[in-house]
C-alpha cells in the first residue's frame, strides 16, 4: 500500500515504500536513510509551517491582548488498518490515511497563561472540539498553511478569552501562598526519531485473523467471538516558537481476541485479551485457545461469594492492579492549581514496602524480555522523554511531569501526554515496578494460604486477569476479575465467576505481604478524543495483598438463550 | 441537506390556520396560463427472481428461529431479517489539495420481530409514549460468505432481539391488565401480502486517480477567492443492496447506486455572520456526471454566491408577499407539510396531530395536489434521491396521494396503522440500526394550472403594490431547519433561507443576508396564490426517528401572499485577524544546510 504522504517529494521522509526498507531496527546506517534532520528542517513543508507560525506569533493581536508568547504547530501523518474477523470471515476491513493539524498557542506569560483553566471557551469559525483538524494529504503548502491560519485565529481568540476569564477569577480570590507557574521553562531540543517499522499489508493481517478466528469454532460453549487487528503508523512532527523542529514516526500493532459465553444461570461473560506486535499464527491461535478454554471454565465456575481477605494478583492482573493503584496517582500535573490524589503530599514518604523501586522510562522497548508498548522519544509537548525514578526504597521520589509545574517540581520530564486533545498531563509511558525480595509463585501461594488461615478463611483468592476497562473510568465501575480462583490448603484451585473488586486503598500497597520474582506486563492504549492513542505499559511482579474485598456482582442479567445454536 | 423535522402543530393552531386564501390582487386564474411540463419516469424493480444464496440462509435461519420462538409462552408472530450491504468511496479536495480518500464496506443486520398478535403487540404505544424507533445499534455481519459465521450472527441477534421484545411485551401486557376497560383504537401491525422480487446486488467501481485529479482541479478554483474561508469538493459513491426475508414469505433484494458531488464554500461576513452555499449533484450512476466545464461553472456559482452574500446588506424585519423558487418550495413542503403527514404522528399523543382530523377537508389552495412516489426514478430529467421499489418492511412502494385539489386525502403509511388508515403504502423506511417508521421518499407538489416564471414575478410585483410595500422577496435557496413540534412548544417552523432577494416593483433584484423565517406553518400553506411551470428538485438526506434516509422534494416556484421574516441573531464570530497565506514562492526559501 502506497501511503499518501509518500508523494511528499525528495526532501521529506518517505515511509512504507518497499516492504522491507525499514524492517531493520537501525536503518540510519544504510544508504537509504530518511532525509537527515537538517535537510528535513529546511524542506518547503517545514519552512512553510515555520513561516505561518512566525506570522501568527508576531501579528495575531486583539485590542488589549498581546500576541501569543508560545506557539506550536503539529502535523500528524497516519495510516491505519482496522480489521476484524469472526469464525473465518471478515466482518470489518477499514483503511484510513491522511494528515491532521493541531495548533497550540499560549497568551499571557509563563507565570499566568490561558492553560489549565476550565473556563468557557469560545468557538471560532474553525475551532476544533477534539484538538485536531483535517489537513491536506498533498504536500500543497498554500492549502496546508490555510488550515493553520484559520486554526491559529480560532485558537488565539479562545486563548485570549480564557486568559481574561482566568484573570477575573484570580482577582476575586485571596492569594494565600505563591502559585506554581503555568508553563515550565524547557531547553528547546529538536529530535528526529528513527523510521517506523513497516505495517503488515491488509492482506497479511486479514489472512492471519481469518485463520485465528476459526479457532473459536472448536469451542461449542463460546457464543460470539472475534479477532481484531489494528495497525497504525503515525508520524508526529512539530515546529514551535522556541525553535523546536522535531518528528517521531511510530508504529503500533494491536491484536484483540474476544469471546463470550453465557453461564447456565444466564450470566453473560465476555473475555478479552490484547497483544501488541505481530505474533505468528501459531502463537495467536494458542492465545485464542487459552482464552476460549478459560472462558468455558469460567462459565462453568461457581458463583463468587462476598469475601474479605488476602488476594494474590498474578500474571497480567498484577500489572493491572499496579496500574489501577499507581499509574494515575503518579501524575504530577495539578488539577487547576493543586495536585490532587493520595500521593499529592507524600513526596519523600513511604508509598510501597522498603524493597520496592519504581521508575518510568519511555526509552525502553523491552524489559527483561517483555515487549513494552509505551515507548516514545518525544512527548505531546515536544519534550524529550526522560527516565524518572518515581519510588526509591519504597519512598515516593518524583512525579510524572508535563510542562505544567506543581509546587514541588518545576520542569517537565517528558511525560506530557494529551493525544493533542487539550493540555498535556503527566502520564505513564513505561512504568516499571521492581522488588528486591521477590519470591517464587509457590512461596507466594504458601503465604497466601497462611494469611487466609490467620483470618480463618478456608481459601485464598488468586486473580490472574482483570477485565479490560476503558481508560478514565477509574472509580466509575469496579474492576472485574475475569480469571480468578480459590486456592485451598489441599492445593485445589476452584475457579469463580461474578466477582467484583472492592475499592483498594493505595495505603494497602505499604503493607503488601509479598511480591513475585518475575515481571508481568500490562500493555494498554489510552485513546484520546482526537483519535490519537498513547500506548503505555505497566510492569509489576506478582503482588500479595493482605485484605481485599470481593463482592458477588449485583448486576442483573437475562435468562439463558431460548434459541439453540444453528447446526 | 434536508434536516429532518419531527412533528405537527397543535390542534388549536390547526383549526383556525387551514383555509383557502380569502383575497388576492387579481384572481389567480386571471394570469395567463402556461403549459405544464412535469415528466415523471417511474421505474419498476430491475429483476424478478434471481438465485441468491444470502436469501437462502436468511430464509433457513428465519424458519428455524420462528419455529422455536413462535411456540414460547410469549410467542412471536412475525420475524423479519434485513441485510444491508453498503460499500462507499469518498474523495474530498480543498484548495487544489486532496483532503481525504476513504473506502468503506459493511454489511449489517436488522431484525424485526413482533410478540403477541397484530392487534396488540410489543410495539404498542402506551398512553403518553412517543413512537419507539430509537437506534438499536449496528449489528455487523461478515462482509461475504453464507456459512457458519453468518448463521451464528443471525442466531445471536435473533435471541437478543427476542429478549428485548419480550421485555417490551411484558410492559404492554402489565399496562393492559391495569386498564381493562380501554378498547384499542386500531391494530399495531397490518398484514401484507408476501412479495418475491429478487434483483442483482449493486456494485460500483471508481477510477480513484482520475477522480482525484478532477476534484482537485475543481477545488483549485477557490484559490482565486481570498474572501472564502473554507471550501471543499467531495465525491461520494455508494452501492447499497438490501436483502429482506420475513416469516410471511417475502423474499426481496434490491441494489441501488448513488453518486453525489458536493461543492461547499463558506465564509464570515465582516460582522461575523457565517455564510455558506452548497451545490450537490445527486445521480443514479456516476457516469452521468456533468462535464468538468459544467462542474466548474457550478462551483464558480457557489463561490460567487458566497462572496455576493458577504457583501450583501442585512435584511430588516419584513412581512409581505414572496416567491419561493422551486427548490426552496420543495424544502419548505418537505419540512412543514411532509413530516406532518407521516402516519405514525396522527395518533401520537405527544405530537400535535395536525392533520389527524382533516381528512377530506380543504387544507390548502385548490390549485395544488401533492403526492409522494418512491417509484419515481427521474423527474424532468433529474435523478430522484428517494427512489426505491420495496420499502424496509417488504411492502411494494406505491404512489401516496396526499392532497388532491387542496383536499387532504391520505398519509404516508408504514405497516403501523394510524386512525382510519390501516394499509401501508410502502413508505416504511429506516437507516440501518433503527426501527422503521413512515417517511417521505419523493415528494411532488403539482399545481393544476401554472404560469410562466415571468408571470409569477409580475404577479409578485402586483401583490407588492397592492399591499403598498416597497419590495417583495424571492427565496432562491432554503435549507431545512428544525421544528418544535410537541404540544406546548411554540408552533413556529424553522427553515433556513440561504439565498434571498428583494424584488423591487421595477423588477430589480437585490441579494440580502441574515434572513430568518418566522410564522406558523399551516397558515403559510393557505397563502399560496400561484405556481409557475418551472419544476425544480431538491435532492437530500432527511433525518428523523428512523435515521437518515435519501429523499427528494419537487415543486414549482410558488407565490405566497405573505411570509414573515426577521433578522438572524448576531454571531460572536469574527473574520480572521490575518489575511490568508499567499501563494508560496516557486523555489524553496532556504537552501539545504549540510
Amino acid at each position: 500500500m502506497k501511503l499518501s504522504f509518500a508523494k511528499l517529494g525528495v526532501s521529506i521522509l518517505v515511509l512504507g515504500v518497499g516492504s522491507s526498507l525499514w524492517a531493520a531496527p537501525t536503518p540510519k546506517a544504510s544508504s537509504s536513510v530518511p532525509t537527515p534532520l537538517s535537510d528535513w528542517r529546511s524542506s518547503p513543508l517545514i519552512v512553510g509551517l515555520e513561516e505561518e507560525l512566525s506570522r501568527s506569533m508576531q501579528k495575531l493581536t486583539l485590542p488589549d491582548a498581546a500576541p501569543p508568547y508560545y506557539g506550536a504547530y503539529w502535523l500528524i501523518e497516519f495510516h491505519d488498518l482496522d480489521l476484524k474477523a469472526s469464525l473465518g470471515r471478515i466482518v470489518q476491513n477499514q483503511e484510513d490515511h491522511g494528515r491532521r493539524a493541531s495548533v497550540q498557542l499560549r497568551v499571557g506569560d509563563p507565570s499566568l497563561d490561558n492553560s489549565n483553566f476550565a473556563g468557557e471557551g469560545g468557538s471560532g469559525f474553525l475551532a476544533s472540539s477534539d484538538g485536531l483538524l483535517m489537513a491536506p494529504s498533498d504536500d500543497d503548502l498554500l492549502a496546508l498553511r490555510r488550515v493553520y491560519w484559520l486554526a491559529s485565529d480560532a485558537t488565539y481568540r479562545d486563548a485570549v478569552e480564557l486568559l481574561d476569564q482566568k484573570r477575573a477569577q484570580r482577582s476575586a480570590q485571596v492569594e494565600l501562598e505563591s502559585r506554581p507557574a503555568d508553563f515550565s521553562k524547557q531547553e528547546p531540543e529538536s529530535l528526529d526519531g528513527p523510521p517506523a517499522s513497516v505495517l503488515p499489508s491488509s492482506a497479511e493481517l486479514e489472512a492471519l485473523i481469518v485463520a485465528v478466528s476459526k479457532v473459536f469454532a472448536d469451542y461449542p460453549g463460546v457464543e460470539d467471538s472475534s479477532v481484531s487487528a489494528s495497525a497504525r503508523t503515525l508520524t508526529r512532527s512539530v515546529v514551535s516558537s522556541e525553535g523546536v523542529v522535531s518528528r517521531e514516526p511510530s508504529t503500533l500493532i494491536e491484536f484483540q481476541l474476544q469471546c463470550s459465553a453465557q453461564a447456565k444461570d444466564g450470566m453473560p461473560l465476555v473475555h478479552t485479551v490484547s497483544s501488541f506486535g505481530v505474533p505468528s499464527e501459531a502463537q495467536l491461535s494458542e492465545r485464542a485457545r487459552a482464552l476460549a478454554s478459560g472462558l468455558i471454565e469460567t462459565a462453568n465456575a461457581e458463583l463468587a461469594s462476598d469475601s474479605f481477605g488476602p488476594v494474590l494478583f498474578t500474571d497480567v492482573a498484577a500489572a493491572q492492579i499496579a496500574h489501577e493503584l499507581l499509574a494515575m496517582n503518579l501524575a504530577g500535573t495539578p488539577d487547576g492549581e493543586e495536585l490532587q490524589g493520595p500521593f499529592a503530599r507524600r513526596l519523600g514518604k513511604r508509598v510501597l514496602p522498603d524493597d520496592f523501586d519504581a521508575f518510568d522510562d519511555p526509552g525502553l522497548e523491552h524489559y527483561r524480555g517483555l515487549a513494552l508498548a509505551g515507548h516514545y522519544l518525544m512527548d505531546d509537548e515536544g519534550v524529550r522523554a526522560q527516565r524518572v525514578s518515581l519510588v526509591e526504597k519504597g519512598r515516593l521520589a518524583s512525579f510524572l511531569m508535563s510542562r505544567t509545574p506543581n509546587r514541588v517540581i518545576g520542569a517537565s520530564n517528558g511525560h506530557g501526554r494529551s493525544g493533542l486533545s487539550g493540555w498535556a498531563r503527566g502520564m505513564v509511558g513505561n512504568l516499571i515496578v521492581e522488588t528486591r525480595k521477590g519470591a517464587t509463585r509457590a512461596t507466594l501461594e504458601k503465604r497466601l494460604l497462611a494469611a487466609a488461615r490467620d483470618q480463618r478463611a478456608e481459601f485464598g483468592i488468586v486473580i490472574e486477569r482483570l477485565a479490560e476497562r476503558a481508560f478514565a473510568t477509574g472509580g466509575a465501575s469496579p474492576p472485574v476479575p475475569e480469571r480468578a480462583y480459590k486456592l485451598y490448603a489441599d492445593g485445589r484451585r476452584v475457579p469463580i465467576r461474578g466477582a467484583e473488586l472492592g475499592e483498594i486503598n493505595v495505603r494497602e500497597l505499604r503493607s503488601l505481604l509479598g511480591s513475585g520474582d518475575h515481571p508481568n506486563v500490562y500493555n494498554y492504549v489510552v485513546t484520546w478524543p482526537s483519535g490519537l492513542a498513547s500506548p503505555s505499559s505497566v510492569v509489576a511482579p506478582d503482588l500479595l495483598f493482605e485484605e481485599v474485598e470481593l463482592t458477588k456482582t449485583k448486576r442483573s442479567y437475562r435468562r439463558p438463550k431460548l434459541l439453540p445454536r444453528p447446526n | 441537506m434536508l434536516y429532518g423535522v419531527i412533528g405537527t402543530c397543535s390542534a388549536t393552531a390547526c383549526s383556525s390556520g387551514v383555509t383557502t386564501p380569502a383575497h388576492s390582487p387579481r384572481a389567480s386564474n386571471s394570469w395567463p396560463l402556461a403549459v405544464k411540463h412535469l415528466e415523471v419516469e417511474v421505474k419498476a424493480p430491475s429483476s424478478g427472481n434471481l438465485a441468491e444464496p444470502l436469501l437462502d440462509v436468511l430464509a433457513q435461519q428465519l424458519q428455524r428461529a420462528y419455529g422455536v420462538l413462535s411456540t414460547q409462552p410469549d410467542p412471536l408472530y412475525f420475524l423479519g431479517y434485513q441485510v444491508t450491504d453498503a460499500e462507499s468511496f469518498e474523495l474530498s479536495a480543498s484548495n487544489a489539495a486532496l483532503l481525504y480518500d476513504r473506502h468503506d464496506h459493511q454489511r449489517t443486520l436488522d431484525v424485526d420481530l413482533r410478540i403477541g398478535t397484530p392487534n396488540r403487540d410489543q410495539t404498542h404505544r402506551l398512553p403518553g409514549e412517543a413512537v419507539d424507533s430509537t437506534f438499536g445499534g449496528i449489528r455487523p455481519l461478515p462482509l461475504e460468505g453464507e456459512d457458519r459465521a453468518l448463521e451464528e450472527a443471525l442466531w445471536l441477534a435473533t435471541d437478543d432481539e427476542y429478549e428485548l421484545a419480550r421485555q417490551q411485551w411484558m410492559r404492554v401486557t402489565a399496562s393492559e391488565q391495569r386498564r381493562e376497560d380501554e378498547k384499542p383504537s386500531h391494530a399495531d401491525f397490518t398484514q401484507s401480502k408476501p412479495a418475491i422480487s429478487i434483483g442483482p446486488r449493486a456494485s460500483v467501481s471508481l477510477d480513484r486517480s482520475q477522480w482525484e485529479t478532477r476534484i482537485k482541479a475543481l477545488s483549485a478554483l477557490a484559490r482565486k477567492y481570498p474572501e472564502i474561508m473554507t471550501s471543499t469538493v467531495t465525491l461520494e459513491v455508494n452501492a447499497e443492496t438490501r436483502t429482506l426475508a420475513n416469516s410471511e414469505g417475502s423474499r426481496i433484494q434490491h441494489g441501488r447506486v448513488h453518486a453525489r458531488l458536493a461543492m461547499i464554500a463558506s465564509t464570515l461576513s465582516t460582522d461575523g455572520m457565517p455564510l455558506e452555499r452548497f451545490d450537490n449533484i445527486d445521480l443514479h450512476q456516476l457516469d452521468s456526471m456533468p462535464s468538468d466545464a459544467e462542474l466548474l461553472q457550478r462551483f464558480k456559482r457557489v463561490l460567487d454566491d458566497v462572496v455576493a452574500l458577504r457583501n450583501a446588506p442585512l435584511i430588516d424585519p419584513y412581512a409581505g408577499p414572496a416567491i419561493l423558487d422551486g427548490r426552496a418550495a420543495g424544502v419548505f413542503f418537505h419540512e412543514i407539510f411532509g413530516h406532518r403527514i407521516e402516519g405514525h404522528r396522527q395518533d401520537d399523543e405527544t405530537e400535535g396531530q395536525t392533520f389527524a382530523a382533516l381528512i377530506g377537508k380543504q387544507v390548502m389552495a385548490s390549485n395544488l395536489s401533492i403526492y409522494d412516489d418512491p417509484r419515481a426514478w427521474r423527474l424532468n430529467g433529474v435523478d430522484l434521491n428517494g427512489y426505491y421499489t420495496y420499502d424496509d418492511e417488504g411492502v411494494p412502494a406505491t404512489r401516496a396521494s396526499l392532497v388532491e385539489s387542496g383536499v387532504l386525502r391520505g398519509f404516508l403509511m408504514s405497516r403501523a396503522p394510524a386512525r382510519d388508515f390501516s394499509a401501508s403504502n410502502g413508505h416504511g423506511r429506516r437507516q440501518q440500526g433503527y426501527g422503521v417508521v413512515a417517511r417521505q421518499a419523493n415528494l411532488v407538489v403539482e399545481p393544476a394550472t401554472v404560469v410562466s416564471p415571468e408571470t409569477l414575478k409580475q404577479a409578485l410585483i402586483s401583490e407588492v403594490e397592492r399591499q403598498g410595500l416597497p419590495f417583495g422577496l424571492r427565496f432562491s435557496e432554503i435549507t431545512g431547519g428544525f421544528t418544535q413540534t410537541t404540544r406546548g412548544d411554540t408552533q413556529a417552523f424553522k427553515v433556513m433561507p440561504v439565498l434571498v432577494y428583494r424584488v423591487y416593483p421595477d423588477g430589480r433584484e437585490e441579494l440580502v443576508r441574515g434572513v430568518d423565517m418566522e410564522g406558523t406553518p399551516l397558515t403559510s400553506l393557505s397563502k399560496i396564490l400561484l405556481a409557475a411551470n418551472d419544476f425544480q428538485t431538491f435532492n437530500g438526506v432527511c433525518g428523523a426517528e428512523s435515521g437518515w434516509v435519501p429523499v427528494s422534494a419537487t415543486s414549482p416556484s410558488l407565490l405566497v401572499s405573505q411570509i414573515e421574516v426577521a433578522r438572524q441573531e448576531q454571531s460572536e464570530l469574527r473574520p480572521p485577524l490575518l489575511d490568508p497565506p499567499t501563494e508560496p514562492p516557486a523555489s524553496p526559501v532556504r537552501s539545504v544546510q549540510p
